[in-house]
């Protein structure tokens, strides 16, 4: 009652917006790990960008793997989020999260990474299948053999066949893969960062898992997720 | 429908049916083996990657990329050392160009013997912006761009071809043909993806100071940068 006298008498007085953000960037700052990073990273201190390196390199890492099914490129493009996270953090506004601010630059780099990629490809002449694309160069190698059929998979094992059927299918099938079930991201945010509509998200991403689920059906079982 | 083309069933394994939609799917799977079984399907593959995650980065690849930021850095703070020099030198060469143009114009026309002048090279595009300068190619669809550089030294050659492969180019000859010696006017190409010069120039940083020599219009994709070596001091 106390309480909601004095907000009304807040916002008869004009202090109920700027006391809102006010809070709001006081719960970002108090709920975000990675906060005191971002300040001090913002400020030039190299120890504490290197924290968030070491925080975040496997995920961007493996969203450019899991993208461009190249591990040479992956490599290289990972590489340039973060030179390009570094060279931004002064525009870096902290009212917004880290996580998806360093995934918005990955994703972008990996579109500019696969257009360079394929016009390369393309200047040399080199043929380019559309279906599944198969120029990539250094495409991770994976054994052939299936797994035995009552043998759980280990990890390792396990992640070179999920790398290996999403190197088989096409582009646009694996960007929405990782968005939707590596990134765990919903519908319209995925239709956002890829700039269709929320339908094509939902029918690409059906089609995608069924391309996905072509490959991994004779390999896996329910053994291997359950 | 058949059961393949049926995209409910993503929707609905990730929550994203709405729930009228999403009853009427389940008294269908109540009744239809076969779309129980690609639901069943279409589970095991959404699972599998949940549980397997997200890929380990290479074990020295924080190590690389704090070196690539420390390069930065330092190429910031030489930025920051040499730009006032710089400016006041432009600055004084744009006076002189202005005094030199005034004066032209102040010249009564046709002179008598003075040789029919060829028509002044008009600049098409603008030239580069500082960021442009200080940041090397960025990305973009059509920008200004150091196209040429000078490296002076012995070793400078040497330097050039492990820069350009850390960059994945490779050296040309003119005619864009592969080469490792460079033309009798010191002259040799780097053709390279137009995104990886930066890390070309970034390799080469390590030498020290770079000469950018020339600049061009650059359209994204692959590019022949001029490089002239020198190999005194």
């Amino acid at each position: 009652m106390i309480i909601g006298n004095l907000w009304s008498w807040l916002g008869s007085a004009g202090w109920q917006e700027p006391l809102t953000s006010m809070l709001s960037l006081a719960a970002i700052v108090a709920f975000d790990p990675d906060a005191p990073l971002i300040a001090r990273s913002r400020r030039g201190d190299r120890a504490a960008f290197g924290d968030l390196v070491q925080r975040y390199q496997h995920r961007v890492y493996s969203i450019c793997l899991r993208w461009l099914a190249n591990e040479q490129l992956a490599d290289e493009v990972a590489q340039d989020v973060f030179l390009a996270a570094w060279r931004n953090m002064a525009g870096f506004r902290e009212e917004a999260r880290f996580d998806t601010w360093i995934r918005k630059i990955t994703v972008n780099k990996c579109k500019n990474a696969r257009l360079s990629h394929h016009r390369k490809a393309r200047d040399r002449h080199d043929p380019i299948d559309e279906e599944p694309e198969d120029e990539d160069a250094h495409r991770v190698v994976v054994a052939s053999t299936a797994a035995p059929p009552d043998a759980p998979l280990d990890a390792a094992r396990a992640s070179d066949i999920l790398q290996s059927a999403l190197a088989r299918l096409r582009q646009d099938q694996r960007e929405i893969l990782v968005l939707r079930d590596l990134e765990d991201l919903d519908y319209e945010e995925i239709a956002d960062l890829l700039e269709v509509p929320r339908g094509t998200v939902k029918s690409r991403l059906h089609r995608a898992r069924l391309a996905l689920a072509a490959e991994l059906t004779p390999r896996i079982g329910p053994k291997d997720v359950f | 429908m058949t059961a393949a083309n049926d995209e409910r069933l993503t929707a609905y394994l990730d929550g994203q049916l709405p729930p009228e939609e999403a009853i009427q799917l389940e008294q269908e799977l109540s009744e239809k083996p076969e779309l129980q079984h690609l639901l069943g399907e279409l589970r095991i593959v959404r699972e599998y990657m949940h549980k397997i995650g997200p890929e380990n980065a290479p074990k020295d690849f924080m190590e690389r990329v704090m070196d690539a930021v420390d390069m930065d850095a330092a190429r910031g703070a030489r930025r920051a050392t040499f730009s006032m020099p710089m400016l006041s030198m432009l600055a004084a060469a744009a006076m002189l160009f202005i005094m030199y143009g005034f004066v032209e114009s102040m010249k009564p026309p046709g002179d008598v013997g003075a040789a029919p002048r060829a028509p002044e090279k008009v600049l098409e595009a603008a030239p580069p912006t500082k960021a442009q300068v200080e940041g090397g190619l960025i990305n973009g669809p059509v920008y200004m761009a150091p196209a040429a550089y000078r490296f002076r030294g012995p070793d400078a050659l040497v330097a050039i071809a492990e820069a350009a492969a850390s960059a994945g180019g490779r050296l040309v000859d003119q005619k864009g043909e592969p080469t490792t010696t460079p033309n009798e006017k010191g002259e040799i190409w780097l053709d390279v993806d137009a995104s990886q010069v930066s890390r070309f120039r970034l390799a080469m940083e390590g030498r020290g100071p770079i000469e950018t020599i020339g600049f061009g219009q650059v359209i994204e994709g692959q590019v022949k940068v001029r490089l002239l070596v020198v190999p005194g001091p």
